[in-house]
């Protein structure tokens, strides 16, 4: 009897997988354990492996396809066994309406949001200087090519050659307008990954009421303690990052002020009992959260050395759910690429999230701490933020 | 007094050409000559040595009628009669010129012309006014004083070896430039033993090295004794001959010709009086060919190399052009041709080989032999290359040089195509004729991206 493989949930919110890559091909032997595929899901790139020891008889999802979870994706045979040319396995995944109970992280595409129709490449042409008559350019052919090597537009080149005529020695003297060429716009399909950054923060922006503070950090003391602190454990191989101090301050902060470790649940309040710091990592297919587990309780050192692997892990795809998933508190650092300040959108259902820019030359830290005011008013908020300044400004508080 | 707008001194291609588009320009124009119009060119350089050469093509013509079927049983040069053609086509051209200036309304002033002030003329006892004057004056052979010095009866300057009396049996040429592998040519092919020596190592030092030694080898099979890095001393006429000590050896020749160069006529113009200071033997200019003197202008060989009629004609028109307040393009000194006219021909415009490598251009180069090409086959004209130099990288030709006969000709259709600002498959899209030897231009082209279709 053939053994049906289906689109496996990867992830509680996993709804449908894209089929990145078959590792066995038709007609391989399959062992129970072996890893068969490489599903996308809206986090991480996941093995599929196989539950049946059998033959690799068909591959029905191909590699891009995105696939509802409980789609047949693959069947295995027995050694030897026969199956009809007509074998058609029985799709197990619900009807998508249904597949969705977290109605509210995905969206249905809302109908203003209407598909841009893709415009045709149109190259053009800058209107022609006085030099032709007629629409013509006048121009050697020495000149035609040298403009086209250096990518020059003609059009905007005087010409001294007999009538206007463009020679290569104008092309010299040519101040070097570019030519404008305007490419067609492409439709790119969406990344799981992509899809779920979209639903998740535009059901955020939408659905939490956002407010905003802001403080400013003096980091002098924190940065002296970093540069100690490195020279010291360097030979352990450790580098302490700006950053790492921060999660530890946030961390603390919020054990302080254990009212603001919490979410807003419709009906109820869920107070943390644990502070998961969630730590945005840029990757290649779109932003993530790894997690650092109470981290108010770990050293500088573990946190450090935690976000690191982390953050690698997550760059290549390979990040589990459970080092994603939950949290109770985000930061989110762009100093690395010169922003001054800016604030972020909270990752739901968390309440609150750091936004964390770049000293100034003053060792000035420009901290926006986005608040969900369902869960944290302002004057909770403040006191965190304060906190959270606190032991930025008073670096030595963290280590006790 | 007469006064005029412009008054050109020297009726050369350069002047007689300045003169005639001044007065198209509506300038009432003058023109100063003391001897036959045309100047050297026309009567005693470019036409009369075509004349001339022509003749010693058809003795050797003649001389292989019987490779296609035509036997002459037995010829004999009237060589009074070579040299009176010649002076014949000349005098029928100055005699053109002197139709020309009459059509154009040209005042012909018969004399000579020396500057009295920067306002005034003296032209052979008159007083001639002008706005404007062109100095084209032209050159003469070089000499050196007391060593290299024609006597205008055994040792000639080109002049006295276009009107020779009789054909020398042996003949010394001195100086393997253009003008000295013509006359060998044209001795050498009415059957003289001509001997060729050149100071530097190579002959036609102005052509590609490739082109030249090309041209070595042809004229040594020619029969023609070439020798470089010669040292030529004690020159000097004797009874009826020329004695020499030639690389240290003595040597005796019926007559020997002095080819090392031309002089800008510059003395007895009366410069001193403008205030114009030649340096060399030629008269500075800036690109519209204003001396010093900003209403005084100089033209063609007086003003410099290169000593070409048709650069002296062309600066002719740029000067008339600007004296009557056009703006004219300055000339374009990179793309001048330089023929010369020996057996076999020999043409190139633009840079050779070693100069575009020592211009730091990164070069391709199609090589394309007479031999491949149909028509040269039939005319029996085997021997021969065209070269071109294109820049690897634009496609632009940046030289071209061609060996072989009729080259002369052949050589405009670069010119016209680096005027243009032709690219290599300029050359090769566009349909030339067949059968023709222009047909080596596009395969020489194609040559130079590796895709002859012919060889």
């Amino acid at each position: 009897m053939p053994i049906d493989v289906y689109m496996p949930q990867l992830s509680p919110t996993m709804t449908e997988g894209r089929l990145a890559k078959w590792l066995k091909k038709e007609g391989d032997a399959i062992k129970a354990g072996d890893v068969i595929a490489e599903v996308e899901t809206d986090k991480a790139t996941m093995e599929v492996e196989a539950s049946d020891d059998g033959i690799l008889h068909s591959i029905i999802g191909q590699p891009g396809a995105d696939m509802m979870v409980g789609e047949p994706i693959a069947v295995l045979k027995k050694s030897g066994e026969n199956i009809a040319a007509d074998y058609k396995p029985v799709s197990k995944a619900k009807p998508k309406d249904e597949a969705a109970p977290q109605a509210a992280a995905t969206p249905a595409p809302v109908a203003v949001a209407a598909p841009i129709a893709v415009a045709q490449p149109v190259i053009v042409q800058q209107v022609a200087a006085p030099v032709a008559s007629g629409g013509r350019v006048k121009a050697s052919p020495l000149a035609r090519r040298l403009a086209s090597q250096k990518g020059l537009d003609l059009s905007s080149v005087q010409g001294t050659g007999p009538q206007g005529r463009i020679t290569a020695k104008d092309l010299a003297n040519a101040g070097g307008t570019r030519s404008v060429v305007r490419r067609g716009d492409a439709l790119e399909k969406l990344s799981p990954m992509r899809k779920a950054i979209a639903s998740k923060l535009t059901a955020s922006k939408q659905t939490v009421p956002h407010f905003y503070l802001k403080v400013r950090a003096n980091v002098a003391r924190v940065s002296a303690m970093r540069a100690e602190l490195n020279e010291g454990l360097a030979s352990k191989g450790v580098k302490l990052t700006i950053n790492d101090f921060i999660v530890k301050a946030s961390a603390l902060a919020l054990a302080d002020y254990p009212a603001a470790n919490a979410a807003w649940n419709i009906d109820s309040m869920v107070m943390f009992g644990n502070v998961d710091m969630a730590v945005a990592v840029a990757t290649p297919g779109g932003l993530i959260t790894p997690i650092v587990r109470n981290a108010d309780q770990k050293s500088l050192v573990q946190i450090s050395s935690e976000v690191k692997q982390l953050a690698a892990t997550a760059r290549e795809g390979k990040l589990k759910p459970e080092q994603y998933e939950g949290g109770s508190f985000s930061i989110s650092n762009l100093g690395m690429y010169g922003i001054e300040e800016f604030a972020a959108i909270i990752n739901p259902p968390q309440a609150a999230i750091l936004a964390v820019g770049k000293a100034d030359e003053n060792d000035m830290l420009a901290l926006t701490l986005s608040v969900d005011h369902r869960v944290i008013d302002g004057a909770l908020g403040a006191e965190l933020l304060g906190a959270i300044k606190e032991y930025l400004e008073k670096p030595s508080l963290m280590l006790v | 007094m007469q006064n005029f707008d412009v008054v050109v001194i020297g009726a050369g291609p350069g002047g007689y050409v300045a003169a005639i588009r001044a007065a198209q320009l509506g300038l009432n124009t003058a023109i100063v000559e003391k001897d036959a119009l045309g100047g050297v060119c026309l009567n005693w350089g470019c036409i009369p040595t075509k004349a001339l050469l022509k003749a010693s093509e058809l003795n050797r013509a003649i001389a292989h009628g019987a490779d296609f079927g035509i036997v002459v049983e037995k010829s004999r040069i009237d060589f009074t009669r070579v040299i009176k053609r010649s002076r014949e086509v000349a005098e029928q051209l100055s005699k053109g010129i002197g139709f020309l200036m009459k059509k154009n309304k040209i005042t012909v002033l018969k004399g000579t012309a020396k500057f009295m002030n920067d306002k005034t003329l003296d032209v052979s006892g008159e007083q001639v006014g002008f706005k404007n004057a062109i100095i084209a004056t032209g050159a003469r052979a070089k000499q050196i004083k007391g060593v290299l010095e024609a006597d205008g009866q055994l040792i000639w300057t080109a002049k006295e070896a276009m009107v020779p009396t009789e054909l020398p049996k042996s003949l010394l040429i001195i100086g393997a430039g253009a003008i000295g592998v013509e006359f060998a040519s044209f001795y050498a092919g009415l059957g003289c033993k001509v001997t060729i020596a050149e100071a530097q190592n190579r002959i036609v030092p102005a052509e590609d090295d490739e082109i030249a030694a090309q041209l070595k080898t042809a004229l040594e099979k020619d029969g023609i004794e070439i020798l470089t890095g010669a040292k030529v001393e004690g020159l000097k006429p004797a009874k009826d001959h020329v004695e020499v000590k030639l690389n240290g050896a003595n040597k005796k020749f019926d007559r020997a010709i002095l080819a090392i160069g031309v002089l800008g006529n510059v003395e007895n113009l009366g410069l001193e009086a403008v205030k114009i200071v030649p340096e060399k033997n030629s008269i500075n200019t800036n690109d519209f060919y204003q001396t010093n003197i900003p209403h005084i202008y100089a033209i063609g060989d007086v003003a410099g190399s290169p000593w070409l009629a048709h650069v002296a004609s062309h600066e002719g028109v740029i000067a008339a052009e600007h004296i009557a307040g056009k703006h004219p393009h300055p000339m374009r000194y990179d793309n001048i041709p330089g023929c010369t006219y020996c057996t076999p021909q020999v043409a190139s415009t633009g840079l050779t080989e070693q100069a575009a490598i020592a211009a730091g251009r990164k070069i391709k180069i199609g090589r394309y032999p007479y031999m491949a090409n149909g028509k040269a086959i039939a005319l029996g004209e085997p021997g021969g290359m065209v070269k071109t130099i294109f820049d690897a990288q634009t496609g632009e030709l940046l030289g071209a040089h061609i060996i072989g006969a009729e080259a002369t000709e052949l050589i405009s259709t670069f010119v016209l195509g680096r005027h243009l600002e032709a690219v290599e498959e300029d050359f090769f899209h566009a349909c030339l004729p067949h059968p023709t030897l222009s047909e080596m231009i596009g395969e020489s082209a194609l040559a130079a991206e590796g895709r002859p279709l012919n060889a």
